[in-house]
């Protein structure tokens, strides 16, 4: 009676430990897929970003590079804006509870 | 060869505290530290409770044989446990690092229910020197990759001192 408690015991105690480290790596991998899909799907915003700041540099210390300037780090803000509601709403998607934040966005609601 | 995994590993616990004191000196992540500092403390408290289980080795060896493996399968559990919970409850993001050393904790886990079942449940008895140089090899591989995670992150942190 005594063995079958304890095999019980460390049996459990292994699948609790596999639980534990599957929630943890997989979290983690689901996380960077996700943002790996939300990065590939604004590629195109992206890359007129890169463009913007290209262009930006173009213009030495004239008042379209500020103009420019400007321009760019709205762009950013609202890119990086963008992209973190995506991700979030991908997570509440995937049901992944083990994330409650991600940027400044509060999962847990 | 076993003789040297046997010794090394009764100093692992040093280099694992020397590690997270060198990791201080750069912008190393918190999932990092933290779960370095958790394996420390785990890996003492073992250390602590390993000669009470000896103890109790000497007054009743059928006792002693029947919780030594759940208990190091429990305290494995309760650190990777920690790890999650710390991770879940701060958001921090689940560093390389730490996804090995949660993998060695896994493999411990393992390897103590694999040598269990040998012992206890079988006794078939032929698992023993798998256990007895493999429990320490998973230890020195989890230290050797903090070690190196601490002293890569030191130099790395120090060549862009000098760029900048």
């Amino acid at each position: 009676m005594l063995i079958f408690v304890v095999c019980a015991i460390t049996f459990s105690a292994l699948l609790l430990s596999l639980h534990f480290y599957m929630r943890l790596i997989g979290s983690s991998k689901a996380l960077n897929i996700i943002e790996e899909q939300v990065a590939a799907d604004m590629q195109i915003r992206a890359h007129q970003l890169c463009l913007l700041a290209y262009e930006a540099q173009r213009f030495g210390n004239s008042r379209e590079k500020v103009a420019l300037d400007d321009e760019f780090q709205d762009f950013l803000h609202l890119y990086i804006e963008d992209y973190q509601a995506e991700v979030a709403k991908k997570i509440k998607e995937h049901n992944i509870n083990e994330i409650s934040a991600y940027g400044f966005i509060n999962l847990s609601k | 060869m076993g003789t040297f995994i046997t010794t090394l590993a009764e100093y692992l616990w040093v280099l694992c505290i020397c590690s997270l004191l060198l990791s201080l000196i750069w912008p190393a992540s918190k999932s990092a530290r933290v779960t370095i500092l958790i394996l420390a403390l785990s890996g003492l408290a073992q250390d602590k409770i390993a000669p009470l289980l000896m103890d109790i080795s000497e007054t009743s060896p059928e006792l002693a044989r029947l919780i030594w493996y759940p208990s190091w399968v429990i305290c494995q559990t309760l650190t990777l446990g920690v790890i999650w919970f710390a991770h879940r409850k701060f958001v921090w993001a689940v560093e390389q690092i730490t996804q090995f050393i949660c993998l060695s904790l896994m493999m411990h886990s393992f390897l103590q229910v694999l040598r269990f079942t040998d012992r206890v449940v079988l006794g078939t008895d032929v698992l023993g020197g798998i256990y007895k140089y493999g429990i320490p090899a998973i230890n020195i591989a989890a230290i050797l990759a903090i070690c190196l995670w601490a002293v890569s992150g030191a130099f790395r942190y120090r060549k862009e001192l000098e760029e900048c």
